[in-house]
């Protein structure tokens, strides 16, 4: 029982964690119809940020913290003014490649400021209790993790109240759904998007933290980290925060229960899955979901009149 | 008539001359023939004591080398002799890929260590200078293309980094008697039969290392190791190490427990913990990736409060590791960690590492174990151009035949080696984390050769 709880306690973990990423890419798609590719590279150079400062510049890390989501923030601003304002009202499959080549100019100058060496965070998680984790029953809990539970709970509520209570919220909905039509009704298109990309890139940023804070470090790899988000919002749905949320966990917890329950499982059924199988089994359960859902689990059925 | 004659013989003589000139670079090289002083007898072998004449070929010329070649924006001095004539070297280098970041320590360290050969003499009455840099990306695609870009230039490699990139460019370097210092320390660089005499290997290889380092915990840990659980890339360094552990512990009788041993896109360092939490073990192996390792180590004492043995592979550990504010600085500092090296650290106390040290200070303060990586893969390749010119043959095909029969030696930074001689040296050197050196790392035990090594047989061929 205590080894069940231990692997649902990591998978629940490593969910909340992917659920912030998950967060960031979706609450791009619903207002610009783009999944961004930039959103890992957007990730990573916020840790990264975080780390110059903290570490580097010997700022506290209470104060470069919360600078270098706002820095991350503004840096979504400049990205969307500069590559993507141009591309309002073209094809989505030309944004999302744009998004590509954005990843590749952030993390290019990114891995040459990281060089071989991991960068930590200088936060204070890994020194709270033992090496940065509580004990209850027997069950380890890491506080890093419990923060990227906390944020994202908190991140969610926030943004499902911004989207269906404020005014820009509802703007931002608007514009995904038809752009032509919300300038039409005199939205501000063009700022929506900048508004998008600054709550999406702190998100991203917030996301980039949890996933090389404590002891995961920042390395020229990390951006992999998130990348592996991206089933989590085809699971749950491209344009649903729950889904996204739901999407992360069930990524998490398959992770979390193959980790301590591979070996098992494979004495049981007399089957080798190999080395691998932690981190191909999300993509399977992607693809059945996809095969009963194919707008995922909480996503909106597309309809179109031809 | 005459006069037309005598225009058609002109024509001739400046094709032919032209013809000669551009050569055919595949495999007939142009040779010259420059008489030199006759060698001090000190040689090991009295067949090329009596060379009094040096045949040249491509990459080797009677004119001096460059003084200096502009690395990153630095000229970078090559201490070339300039009444000497200059032996040109490749150099294939990731300058955009995973090693970006070591390619600068290893080039200059490289650059660094033929100044003081140069200023201490040089090769045969010649400078040697390392021509520019050719990005590979890691790519083995691109490191061909490298590759022939300057494969009519040079006499030989002074690096081709990656184990995979090299082989790649096998059959090239074949084709044009092209002989390479290796960025990479797979086990089958020791066969000539693999590497078909072209490879200069230096330093353990991880084979090596994975039987050594279960050999040596065996012999001089407190704890007895009856379990070990092994995690590594796969098709990386880490399957040669990961080879060399299960050998050992064949021999030893001892179990290993399981591995985890993904393609590099699939390592999941949460797998890599569940198996060590579900299934614990007296060592751990790990030729992991330098993200997952802290998170390893951290996420086990998390959960159990304390830490099996653990035995890196030379990739598998950095000096950031044990940087002040480091959050498992503690627990890599905590006895329970050792690391195989491909050489002795920066600090180790022997000649070759004190004409490093004293070379790259004018370079560098870093201390990393690139800095060594890139000086110490320059002497065997400098043995082997020694041996080439005391053979009175330092065409390309010289050179290689010279790197076939040939005892290397490094002012006693590596054990004295005959190249490819049928297997990898059986030595490594075991060091463990210390934060009171510059490198990070301290030697607990240097050429230890295990059991294992020693008896194993590599006639065999390479561990994977």
């Amino acid at each position: 029982m205590t080894l069940f709880l231990q692997s649902t306690i990591e998978g629940l973990s490593l969910g909340a964690v992917y659920s912030l990423v998950a967060i960031g890419l979706v609450i791009i798609y619903k207002a610009t119809d783009v999944l961004s590719f930039a959103h890992p590279a957007i990730a990573v150079v916020g840790a990264g940020l975080i780390s110059y400062l903290a570490v580097e510049r010997g700022v506290s890390f209470w104060i470069a913290f919360p600078v270098a989501l706002l820095l991350i923030g503004f840096l979504g601003l400049i990205l969307e003014r500069t590559f993507l304002r141009p591309m309002v009202g073209k094809p989505v499959f030309s944004v999302a490649i744009l998004t590509i080549g954005i990843d590749i100019l952030l993390r290019v100058p990114l891995n040459n400021w990281i060089g071989i060496n991991p960068k930590f965070m200088g936060d204070p998680f890994s020194t709270y209790g033992n090496f940065g984790s509580f004990t209850i029953n027997e069950i380890t809990i890491k506080y890093l993790e419990l923060g990227a539970l906390v944020t994202a709970v908190i991140s969610i509520t926030f943004l499902s109240i911004f989207f269906k209570r404020s005014r820009y919220g509802l703007a931002m909905l608007a514009t995904s759904f038809d752009q032509e039509a919300s300038l039409a009704q005199g939205i501000n298109v063009g700022r929506i998007f900048g508004m998008v990309w600054f709550i999406g890139a702190i998100l991203g940023a917030l996301s980039g933290f949890f996933f090389t804070g404590g002891f995961n470090t920042l390395t020229q790899a990390s951006f992999v980290t998130a990348l592996r988000a991206l089933p989590a919002v085809v699971i749950g749905g491209l344009d649903s925060f729950a889904g996204a949320v739901v999407g992360s966990l069930i990524i998490g917890l398959t992770q979390g229960y193959i980790a301590y329950y591979q070996i098992p499982l494979e004495s049981f059924l007399g089957i080798e899955f190999g080395s691998g199988f932690s981190l191909l089994a999300p993509y399977l359960i992607m693809f059945v979901v996809l095969i009963i859902r194919p707008d995922g689990l909480f996503g909106k059925e597309e309809v179109e009149r031809v | 008539m005459k006069s037309l004659r005598k225009q058609r013989i002109i024509i001739f003589l400046l094709l032919s001359l032209i013809l000669a000139a551009c050569g055919g670079s595949d495999t007939a090289e142009e040779e010259t023939v420059e008489t030199t002083a006759a060698p001090a007898e000190s040689l090991d072998s009295p067949s090329v004591t009596t060379a009094q004449a040096i045949k040249t070929g491509v990459g080797v010329t009677e004119e001096a080398c460059p003084a200096s070649y502009n690395v990153g924006g630095t000229d970078v001095p090559t201490g070339a002799n300039p009444d000497q004539g200059c032996i040109y070297l490749g150099l294939l280098n990731d300058y955009t890929g995973p090693y970006a970041a070591a390619a600068g320590a290893l080039e200059l360290a490289q650059r660094a260590f033929w100044l003081w050969a140069n200023t201490t003499g040089g090769i045969g009455g010649y400078s040697v200078a390392i021509i520019d840099g050719k990005d590979t990306g890691y790519s083995p695609a691109k490191h061909l293309e490298g590759y022939n870009a300057i494969r009519d230039e040079v006499a030989a490699l002074a690096m081709s980094l990656g184990t995979v990139q090299t082989l790649f460019i096998m059959d090239e370097m074949d084709k044009d008697n092209m002989v390479a210092a290796p960025m990479s320390w797979y086990s089958g660089w020791g066969y000539k039969s693999f590497d078909r005499g072209l490879v200069a290997e230096f330093g353990s290889a991880y084979c090596v290392d994975g039987m050594n380092a279960l050999d040596w915990g065996l012999e001089n840990l407190p704890k007895e190791i009856n379990t070990v659980g092994i995690i590594a890339y796969a098709g990386e360094y880490g399957d040669d190490y990961a080879a060399g552990v299960r050998k050992a512990a064949i021999a030893n009788g001892v179990t290993v427990a399981w591995s985890y041993v993904p393609p590099v896109a699939e390592f999941d360092v949460a797998a890599a913990l569940g198996l060590m939490l579900t299934q614990p073990v007296d060592a751990v192996f790990s030729g992991a990736p330098l993200s997952a390792g802290p998170q390893i180590i951290g996420g086990y004492y998390q959960q159990t409060g304390a830490l099996p043995f653990i035995f890196n592979a030379a990739p598998a550990y950095n000096d950031a590791f044990i940087a002040e504010g480091f959050p498992v600085r503690d627990l890599y500092l905590s006895g329970a960690v050792y690391n195989m090296a491909w050489v002795g650290p920066f600090e180790t106390d022997t000649p070759g590492h004190a004409a490093m040290r004293a070379t790259w200070g004018n370079f560098s303060d870093s201390a990393s174990s690139y800095v060594v990586a890139g000086w110490s893969s320059q002497y065997h390749i400098k043995g082997v151009l020694e041996a080439a010119a005391k053979g009175g043959d330092l065409t390309r095909a010289g050179i290689r035949r010279a790197a076939s029969n040939v005892t290397v030696e490094s002012d006693g930074m590596m054990t004295p080696r005959e190249l490819g001689l049928d297997g990898p040296d059986p030595e490594s050197t075991i060091t463990a984390p210390d934060a009171s050196v510059g490198s990070g790392s301290a030697t607990v035990k240097a050429n230890y050769a295990g059991p294992t090594a020693s008896a194993y047989d590599w006639s065999q061929g390479p561990c994977s």
